[in-house]
């Protein structure tokens, strides 16, 4: 059941098979949760958006048309989920800091590289502006930034997600780097940034 | 700075790829998918709500002007959103025209409207009576001065003995001043069956009024309207060379007012009300003798003239063209209000109006805003909500559209505008539009 692919595990769960759904909840769980902790920079949250998305995703079972890759559907649940968090929570005005999941991630990433305190704090610095760049985007940009930059989806997809044309995508993707490029550039991690990796 | 953009794209999307989720063990996995299959072990597949299904993201405010990034199809529909805007903000302005309550006009106002009321522009002959214009404004509130009234009045006037005008000064009164002078020429024609018959008979009168009739033109020559007054023994000549009686004068006199309200039996004077107030009452006081006489049965005539009319005239008519102006423009404060019955009526105290008041709206939308703006935090593009009002004052129902309307956030501002009541109105419904900003 573990090779079968998502639409055949999806015709399976519609017929009542919760195993089928079992091994797509696990086949598919990591990425939703790593979506939902950039958009909402909270590891709890983020958790129950996994187990929502799946939920409501079983509840809506028999909306499922097949047209799109079933991963797609997940993804559009859980951005519903999460946005409607973010909206309902006060904001939100401090700046990413050491507490923000992502920070803690992207510093657990480069600490095979960091071989000094030097480097490790330099790497804190550039996921500090980074994430602050990115919570300084609009909702619209940063969600589609997240998706096709962070959890690398196709415009394709992603149309597909947002429900918006591929173009529109691409314009949201440009516009939103060119906003994260100003503010990298504005906290000085422009000219020589790769000599920073 | 001067730095490469497409180098920095490349880094900032090494740096976005290589981002990582934080690391969880696999237990804490499988204990995540545990406890979604048990929540759904008792719960058949179905039964969703859809909101979680629809898209979930507002469109950039810029998207509508945005360059084309990818050529396809996709960049024309990346237009839709600005022109969506606009037809809406159109939508809300004909809206509003079409609820802003008409004026309230009585049944046959337009038809009894005076000559002077009666204009082409369909707004000013719909316009209601007005309480406080003297008779030559009518019942109109347009401004417009009556000038057949301002003529009527004029003709009663004990100035030079001179006939007041009595061609139309507009083209279109011609075929309105025989009816008002109708009633005044079987008045004429009985005074003179009554005199003239057994002194001279109708021949002689005849002669007497063409004789009048030439000396009254030979008044109002352009060099009397200049600023002399017309010598009295001129008149007194001219009256002789027709009879020398008294009577016959005094008769000739009436016959000249009584046609002075004829079309056409007198040349045009159209000077006369251009005439200044100096130069007649000048004329006036220069008056002796039979002109004096003539100037008290042309008053008497006049006002025969006018009794034909049936217009209220309560006061004294004004004296001069300057009193006229006055009396025209509402300055005579000793004319009489009309009737007030003439005005409309608005509606009584403590009645229901027949829609909200704009104060009661903005307080209504006002106390709910803050919770509808609440809605939509977050979002870049303000949001539009139409809300109905039902004719009890409550919210009938709200239609949201823009950003939010394909959001989860149209629930809410729909719960929040909902809250909104105003006092009750008559009409069925009233459509007010709000815009939400974030």
């Amino acid at each position: 059941m573990a090779t079968e692919s998502d639409h055949d595990l999806i015709e399976q769960a519609r017929t009542g098979n919760r195993d089928a759904f079992g091994v797509f909840v696990r086949r598919h769980q990591r990425r939703i949760f790593r979506l939902a902790v950039h958009m909402l920079r909270d590891t709890a949250e983020a958790e129950d958006v996994v187990q929502e998305t799946f939920v409501r995703a079983w509840q809506a079972l028999a909306r499922f048309e097949g047209n799109s890759q079933p991963y797609t559907w997940l993804y559009r649940i859980a951005v519903n989920l999460s946005l409607n968090i973010i909206r309902t929570r006060k904001p939100r005005v401090q700046p990413a800091d050491d507490d923000d999941p992502r920070i803690e991630a992207w510093l657990a990433s480069k600490a095979s590289t960091a071989t000094d305190p030097a480097t490790t704090a330099e790497h804190k610095q550039v996921a500090l502006a980074l994430a602050e760049g990115i919570d300084q985007l609009s909702e619209t940009l940063r969600t589609t930034l997240i998706l096709v930059c962070v959890e690398g989806l196709p415009h394709e997809s992603v149309s597909a997600i947002l429900g918006c044309p591929e173009g529109t995508v691409a314009w949201r993707v440009h516009e939103a780097r060119r906003k994260l490029r100003e503010h990298m550039d504005g906290r000085g991690f422009g000219e020589s940034t790769e000599g920073r990796r | 700075m001067s730095n490469d953009p497409n180098k920095l794209d490349a880094t900032l999307d090494a740096w976005l790829r290589d981002w990582p989720a934080p690391s969880r063990p696999d237990s804490t996995w499988d204990d995540l998918a545990g406890r979604v299959l048990d929540r759904i072990a008792d719960t058949p597949p179905g039964g969703a709500d859809d909101a979680w299904l629809a898209a979930p993201l507002p469109a950039e405010p810029d998207e509508g002007r945005m360059e084309p990034v990818k050529q396809g199809p996709s960049e024309v529909r990346m237009s839709e959103p600005g022109a969506e805007k606009k037809r809406t903000s159109l939508k809300d302005i004909a809206q509003r025209v079409s609820a802003a309550p008409p004026p309230p006009v009585a049944p046959g106002d337009a038809a009894q409207a005076p000559p002077s009321a009666r204009v082409s522009s369909p707004d000013l002959a719909t316009r209601p009576a007005f309480v406080s214009h003297p008779p030559e404004a009518r019942d109109s509130d347009s401004g417009i001065v009556d000038l057949a009234a301002v003529q009527a009045s004029q003709a009663s006037l004990p100035d030079s003995g001179a006939a007041p005008g009595t061609s139309s000064l507009f083209d279109d009164d011609k075929d309105k001043e025989p009816a008002a002078a109708a009633p005044a020429a079987p008045k004429a024609a009985a005074s003179r069956s009554s005199n003239v018959i057994p002194l001279f008979g109708g021949g002689v009168v005849a002669i007497a009024a063409i004789a009048a009739a030439f000396f009254l033109v030979m008044k109002r020559s352009p060099s009397d309207v200049a600023g002399s007054a017309p010598p009295a023994p001129m008149a007194a000549a001219s009256a002789v060379t027709t009879t020398a009686i008294a009577e016959t004068e005094r008769l000739a006199a009436a016959e000249a007012a009584s046609a002075a309200t004829l079309p056409g039996a007198a040349p045009t004077t159209l000077a006369m009300n251009d005439e200044p107030s100096g130069t007649r009452g000048g004329g006036a006081a220069t008056e002796t003798g039979k002109g004096a006489a003539r100037g008290e049965e042309s008053k008497k005539a006049g006002d025969k003239a006018a009794d034909g009319k049936k217009e209220p005239e309560a006061a004294a008519p004004p004296t001069d063209l300057g009193g006229a102006m006055a009396t025209a423009v509402g300055a005579n404060t000793s004319q009489p209000a009309p009737d007030k019955k003439d005005t409309p009526a608005g509606p009584a105290p403590g009645s229901i109006p027949e829609a909200p008041s704009q104060g009661a709206i903005q307080g209504a939308l006002g106390s709910v805003m803050g919770a509808a703006k609440g809605c939509v935090a977050g979002m870049d593009a303000p949001s539009r909500a139409t809300v109905v009002f039902g004719s009890n004052g409550r919210v009938r129902s709200v239609s949201v559209s823009g950003p939010a309307a394909s959001t989860g956030a149209a629930g809410c501002i729909k719960a929040a505008l909902s809250k909104a009541s105003v006092g009750p109105f008559t009409r069925d419904s009233y459509s007010v539009g709000v815009t939400i900003r974030p």
